[in-house]
């Protein structure tokens, strides 16, 4: 076997096979999930050093392997899994401690859901997620037991007998040593009059497991190969494979038919024909950071097989969506990722290679769900506000419920035992239209199911403009909402006592978009209510209209900064990141094809300068990076990575998000602002080109004197480099400093420039220079890159006025230390002793990159 | 380099058919927010613009450009009538054109040359 381009020899050695994954494990449970196998491996499981289950066979048909145990598991208890394939015996896996679930869930085990939905009258199979490996899940209708897992995974499948009738209430339940949790109650709809047809996916020949869509939740399903059908069985829908007992051969035809009710009919069949080991594609992988022991797929074969290479030699053997490899990659490497299935192998073999930055991937922040949503819309009725106008005083709440629906108890857990929920105020921006502060629910219910009390204002009388100052009614309408919520945690709302002392006012979040952006800026800066203290601020595509200081400090700063804005064209939000203090950290998100709307529900209207992605799309990045910044500042949680570009949110398009971010305390090498000159850095150390005449320092701001174009919408200066000829920028430390465990932080950006024609990605090197003078360097391709400026169309106006909107927007570049070299070495370059930071630019067309914001980070925190 | 091709104004402002420019005076004061503190503004020029159609909804504010200055703070007194108010009269020139636009996009300077009102300090 070799790779695409034939230079390569690919030795398949059978001796060699990938660790596995050992998913978290639980007290009490009865079973552990692995993941990463190759299908039909055999499983053993350690505990404590001594082999405790082996030669557990595997099944091809789901990613996760559910290996039953003998006992319960005991909290502490110390676990390893391997697996067995032909005479090789991967190494253990990573050692996982069983956790005890109470202190990962003080408030109570995360709450089950049946999903997919909706349950279907007849349905003969459900499937339920979120809940704890090992836990027992049993699924009642109207309190009879009609399906159980006497230990399940997340996601699992579970037969229902007697099947869902009208009428019923379903309801998923977990149980966990003494502990239990219900889900939210679900009725069986009558399935639609016509099923609709069953689609394959392409089956190539030697599959076990075939994939299909349009399967409706809980239907029967009808495989029939070469015309022969197969026993009928029942499926819990879509995202589940169908596993054969034999594999299908060449040309072999599968067709499937579905029903829910016996008398009610099937749909008309699916047809596939199986197609040949020759048309396999090749498994996509996302490239893999130097140190990184495993390799994420983008899209591979369910139930197929992957081995990853590396200089021809195999490191890896499992399956997707992450193979596991028997060591860690090494910066400067390729590896050539196989994909199998059955005896076929793709023949496209793709070079992958490893990065010195490409942040693994981890489950969305907006995931988190362990509570029921309560709501609780409330009508004050008019106020006079300072302008002196009357306003209506009036929202929609969500917060942790004991159970789902209107006026539901405080989760009973939470309070108890964790005590108050911090409060987010959601604000919406200027839209003309009643229902604008009932679009952003989605997140408020995502913060609600993770413990957080959230009110979404209505605001939508200060769209009128009659006031004068619709940015001061907003203020003041986003403080009648919090009085409104002081006054719930009072419990002097009649009739509305769920949140009576449940509320810390303490760690309050605000989140505007658009001149709700701009609003909540206005408000953290004035705010004086009792118990209020403003921790952090989200503005979604702002304006600037000069009401607020212009400055935010004081509280943690995120900007989400839609670079198709139709509306907001300036994306008038990076004045704010530019001009604001870390306190402790300020974030930006800038996200190439997202217009101003589709972040509000309500919102119907693509205004988009271009083309932008559809609306799920923007909801899920501002769900992810919201949930990852409330969740850091107002609960405390480990999400940070998320906006400083350590994590990338799965089911994101992360591609499209270029994040800025500072964190307080860093030291500052050069951000350009002393106005002392290009050959003096902030550090008051000496700056210069080594050969040729110094780069200009320049505004980064519309309408500046002194700017390098039109382009650039900051609020800040910097240093341009354009030059024909190579490029080679010093700037010094001053005294040599240990980088040992440090990164070297850099905002950049490919500068717009009308006239040059563009195709290939702008680059540059940053380099580290020791007390020696050796000198190590990285590409900014080996950190992520700089993208090309997001292209906007240029128009003649009407008014006879170019409409340009292109920008050069700066995003932060992560060096890690660690790629440059190592402490003390036996000879060459010693990351122990770094005396300066070089910048090196090679750009023949002349093409302008624009830098800013230099740093030296210590990733854990203040220095 | 091909010409870029043309595109209709995205928010399609109404056309100006009357302008008053009046010095006032306020009782009670108007508020505004300016740079993070509340001012009370009791008197001032403001310039009533009166025009054929709606001023479309948007996030951007509607402003009235009188030669460099820019007038963004703006209070509807019908869908059609609007008042823009200088903050600092002293921006305000006399003979200066006079243009409707949005807050932060002034008109290009053909159109200023063009304009049918020029600004005339009142009494």
């Amino acid at each position: 076997m070799s790779d695409t381009r034939g230079k390569t020899e690919l030795v398949d050695d059978p001796g060699v096979v990938s660790p596995v994954g050992l998913e978290p494990a639980w007290r009490c449970g009865k079973a552990v999930a692995i993941t990463g196998h190759i299908p039909f491996a055999r499983i053993d499981i350690e505990r404590d050093g001594v082999v405790w289950v082996s030669n557990v066979r595997t099944e091809p048909s789901g990613a996760r392997a559910l290996i039953e145990l003998p006992e319960r598991l005991g909290a502490g208890q110390r676990l390893r899994a391997r697996q067995r394939f032909g005479d090789a015996v991967s190494a253990w896996s990573a050692a996982q401690v069983v956790r005890d679930s109470r202190e990962d869930y003080p408030a109570g085990l995360p709450q089950p859901r049946i999903s997919p939905g909706p349950v279907y009258r007849c349905g003969a199979m459900s499937g339920v997620e979120n809940i704890l490996t090992g836990s027992e899940m049993v699924i009642s209708a109207n309190g009879n037991v009609v399906g159980r897992q006497p230990y399940a995974d997340s996601p699992t499948a579970t037969r229902i007998s007697p099947q869902y009738e009208i009428g019923q209430e379903v309801i998923a339940w977990a149980t966990l040593c003494d502990e239990q949790v219900m889900s939210r109650d679900y009725f069986p709809e009558p399935p639609p009059a016509t099923l609709p047809q069953i689609e394959f996916y392409p089956v190539h020949e030697g599959a076990r497991t075939v994939s299909m869509r349009n399967i409706l939740p809980g239907a029967r399903v009808r495989l029939s190969r070469n015309g022969v059908a197969l026993p009928e069985r029942p499926h819990p829908g879509p995202g589940w494979g169908f596993g054969l007992a034999e594999p299908v051969t060449r040309g072999e035809t599968l067709s499937a038919t579905q029903r829910l009710c016996a008398g009610d009919g099937s749909s008309e069949p699916g047809l596939t024909t199986v197609l040949p080991c020759s048309t396999l594609p090749g498994a996509g992988a996302w490239p893999p950071q130097r140190g990184d022991t495993s390799v994420r797929l983008h899209t591979f074969v369910p139930g197929g097989r992957v081995q990853v290479y590396a200089d021809g030699v195999k490191i890896g053997d499992g399956s997707g969506p992450v193979v596991q490899l028997t060591r860690a990659v090494r910066g400067g490497e390729t590896l050539r990722v196989v994909q199998k299935v059955g005896d076929c192998t793709s023949s496209q073999i793709l070079p992958l290679d490893v990065h010195c930055v490409s942040p693994p991937f981890a489950e969305s922040p907006a995931a988190l769900d362990l509570f029921p949503v309560g709501e609780m819309d409330y009508d004050n009725g008019d106020i006079l506000l300072t302008t002196g106008f009357n306003h209506r005083v009036a929202g929609v709440i969500r917060y942790p419920g004991q159970w789902d629906g209107v006026d539901a108890p405080f989760h009973e857990r939470l309070g108890a035992l964790v005590g108050r929920a911090p409060l987010a105020v959601f604000v919406h921006g200027r839209w003309g239209h009643p229902e604008s502060y009932l679009g952003y629910r989605y997140i408020q219910e995502q913060l609600a199911r993770m413990g957080i009390v959230s009110v979404s204002v209505d605001c939508n009388a200060a769209d009128n403009l009659r006031s004068g100052d619709d940015m001061l009614d907003r203020s003041e309408l986003i403080f009648a909402a919090i009085r409104h919520m002081l006054a719930l945690d009072r419990g002097e709302v009649a009739g509305h006592e769920a949140l009576k002392g449940k509320i810390d006012f303490s760690r309050t979040c605000l989140f505007g978009h658009s001149r709700g952006g701009e609003a909540v800026l206005l408000a953290a800066e004035t705010v004086n209510l009792p118990r209020v203290k403003i921790a952090g601020v989200i503005s979604l595509a702002p304006v600037d209209t000069s009401r607020t200081s212009g400055s935010p400090r004081g509280f943690a700063f995120m900007t989400l900064l839609p670079a198709a804005d139709g509306d907001v064209v300036n994306n008038e939000g990076a004045k704010f990141y530019d001009r604001a203090e870390p306190s402790p950290f300020k974030s930006q998100v800038y996200i190439h094809s997202a217009n101003h709307n589709f972040f509000n529900r309500t919102w119907w209207r693509d205004e988009g300068l271009v083309s932008v992605m559809d609306r799920e799309s923007h909801e899920a990045i501002l769900s992810a990076y919201c949930c990852a910044f409330f969740r850091a500042v107002q609960l405390g949680h480990d999400t940070l990575g998320f906006l400083d570009g350590r994590l990338r949110p799965l089911g994101v398009q992360t591609t499209n998000c270029h994040l800025s971010f500072r964190m307080a305390r860093q030291v500052v090498v050069d951000d350009h602002e002393a106005g002392d000159g290009i050959e003096v850095n902030t550090l008051g150390q000496p700056a210069r080109r080594l050969d040729g005449d110094n780069p200009g320092e320049y505004s980064f701001m519309q309408g500046f004197e002194g700017r390098y174009n039109d382009s650039f919408y900051h609020f800040t200066r910097g240093m341009v480099i354009s030059d024909k000829k190579k490029v080679t920028w010093r700037t010094a430390l001053g005294r040599a400093r240990s980088l040992d465990g440090k990164e070297i932080w850099i905002r950049a950006a490919d500068v717009y420039e009308k006239r040059k024609r563009r195709g290939s990605l702008a680059r540059f090197e940053l380099g580290l220079e020791d007390s020696a003078g050796n000198v190590r360097w990285v590409s900014s391709d080996g950190v992520g890159g700089l993208p090309l400026p997001f292209p906007l169309p240029v128009y003649l106006r009407a008014d006879g006025r170019l409409f340009d909107k292109n920008k050069t927007m700066l995003k932060t570049l992560r060096f890690p230390a660690a790629c440059f070299g190592t402490v003390r070495p036996r000879r060459g370059f010693d990351l122990a002793s770094v005396r300066a930071i070089l910048i090196r630019v090679d750009q023949p067309d002349g093409r302008a990159i624009a830098f800013d914001d230099l740093e030296i980070v210590s990733p854990r925190g203040a220095q | 380099m091909a010409k870029p091709p043309k595109i209709d104004a995205m928010w399609p402002l109404p056309n100006v058919t009357g302008l008053v420019i009046r010095r006032a005076t306020y009782k009670p004061p108007l508020k505004f927010m300016i740079r993070g503190k509340l001012v009370d503004w009791r008197k001032g020029v403001e310039i009533q613009v009166e025009t054929d159609g709606p001023i479309p909804v948007r996030a951007l504010t509607p402003a009235l450009f009188v030669g460099d200055a820019e007038l963004d703070r703006v209070q509807a007194l019908a869908e059609t009538s609007h008042r823009f108010f200088a903050l600092d009269e002293s921006a305000l020139k006399a003979g200066a054109p006079i243009l409707l636009g949005w807050s932060g996009d002034p008109p290009p300077p053909e159109a200023f040359e063009k304009a049918k009102y020029r600004y005339q300090p009142p009494v």
